[in-house]
């Protein structure tokens, strides 16, 4: 998954401001610096495309939703650049790898018996 | 002259890095000590690459003349008085000379690769941290998500370090154990851990296929973490940090999976449980060896020249 460009990213935090959802020229109305129709609405079908936003027939337009909010978005786009670094340089450094069922069993078990020091 | 030099810092580089690998590797006072076995492996590792680069020093400047030699057909001795070094043209000699030069070609192109890997890799997280994080109040980023992780990433010129916590790791740590987390990523930033990680894949990458100080790069990645370690738990005790580790590490979807080796983390559990000790003189006289180690080449390389000025 890449992050927004310029143009998406606005239009989707106008979309995201909105609870009912905007019409294309709704949009563009609340845009700061004016877009082309055309230009907002290939973009916006191309968010469509991608799953960011629905739409639903509303007399002859459409209104468009987000379908994820921008939290949401936000933790995809970290998992997925988490997910694709290839650490073997330490680009990052990781507090903790996996343990086996078994093995945390266990270590659950050791520390269980010792009792609690602090919170 | 200076192939027979070049040979014994060869052959001194590869034997210390054999031996230190060999007694470091397993060794149980390493646990008990990470800091001072780092630095040993990083002695070994600058003992054998001083020596390859010493070797190289020598050998390049007759592969020059050799090539020159070739090239012009001008007598030996002339370009001997130009160039000033030693010309022996013998097999033994070229070999020597061609692996040696090859080898440091192949460290500066992985030190060359992993460079820009890295900082491709680093570049992309700050920029989608960038996007949305809010900062707490100790300076943590916290992103929004329900795996749990907590992690560090090395700043730049441009960009400060960070500690990143995701919320679902803030809502089940306990305040100790955040503490130890946050101190334990604080200090592989401070002790500039990715450097060590870094210096030593880029020497196990090129020298891996040789054997040559073939556990140094695991190694280090295990001891930055045992180091880290008791940096945090100084500050937030032994039993917050291996129950932060416990809760960071145990698996989230319980399943029937075979019983493995013991991980990293379940030693470092361990460890924080039963607080190895060490014999302080011993490591003591370990790292000064290691010490020694790495001047052997630059004292090798300068023998001749030492021999001749006393003897003038």
């Amino acid at each position: 998954m890449r992050s927004f460009g310029d143009l998406e990213s606005r239009l989707m935090q106008t979309l995201w401001s909105s609870n009912d959802g905007l019409t294309v020229q709704e949009v563009i109305d609340r845009l700061e610096t004016p877009v082309a129709y055309t230009t907002a609405i290939t973009v916006i079908e191309r968010l469509r495309a991608k799953g960011w936003l629905a739409r639903e027939k509303e007399g002859r337009a459409f209104r468009y939703v987000a379908t994820r909010s921008e939290s949401q978005y936000a933790a995809s786009l970290m998992s997925e650049a988490l997910d694709e670094v290839d650490d073997r340089t330490g680009a990052l450094l990781s507090f903790a790898d996996r343990l086996n069922p078994d093995e945390a069993r266990k270590l659950r078990e050791a520390l269980g018996r010792l009792g609690s020091e602090e919170g | 002259m200076s192939l027979i030099v070049a040979l014994v810092l060869l052959v001194v580089a590869v034997t210390s890095a054999w031996t230190i690998d060999r007694s470091l590797r397993g060794a149980r006072w390493v646990e008990a000590a990470p800091g001072r076995a780092l630095m040993v492996w990083h002695l070994a590792a600058i003992s054998l690459g001083g020596g390859v680069i010493a070797a190289g020093a020598l050998l390049t400047h007759d592969v020059l003349e050799h090539v020159m030699f070739r090239a012009t057909g001008v007598s030996e001795d002339e370009l001997h008085r130009v160039y000033a070094g030693g010309v022996e043209l013998s097999p033994l000699w070229n070999a020597t000379a061609a692996m040696v030069l090859a080898g440091m070609g192949v460290l500066f192109f992985h030190a060359a690769v992993a460079t820009v890997t890295t900082s491709r890799s680093r570049r992309r997280l700050h920029e989608a941290l960038e996007q949305n994080v809010t900062t707490a109040a100790d300076g943590c980023d916290v992103v929004p998500s329900e795996r749990l992780y907590a992690y560090c990433i090395p700043g730049n010129a441009r960009r400060r370090s960070r500690v990143v916590i995701s919320t679902a790791a803030l809502q089940v740590l306990s305040t100790g154990e955040l503490a130890a987390v946050i101190a334990h990523e604080r200090s592989h930033l401070r002790r500039r851990h990715h450097r060590s990680i870094a210096a030593a894949e880029v020497f196990t990458r090129t020298a891996g296929p040789l054997r040559i100080l073939p556990s140094y790069g695991a190694e280090v990645r295990r001891l930055v973490e045992l180091e880290a370690d008791d940096d945090a738990w100084h500050g937030a005790g032994r039993l917050s940090l291996a129950r932060a580790l416990l809760v960071m590490a145990s698996p989230q979807h319980p399943s029937g999976s075979l019983a493995m080796a013991a991980s990293a983390t379940g030693e470092r559990i361990h460890r924080m449980l039963l607080a190895p000790q060490h014999d302080r003189r011993l490591t003591s006289v370990l790292v000064v060896l290691a010490v020694v180690a790495a001047a052997i080449p630059p004292a090798t390389i300068s023998l001749p020249a030492l021999y001749l000025a006393l003897g003038a």
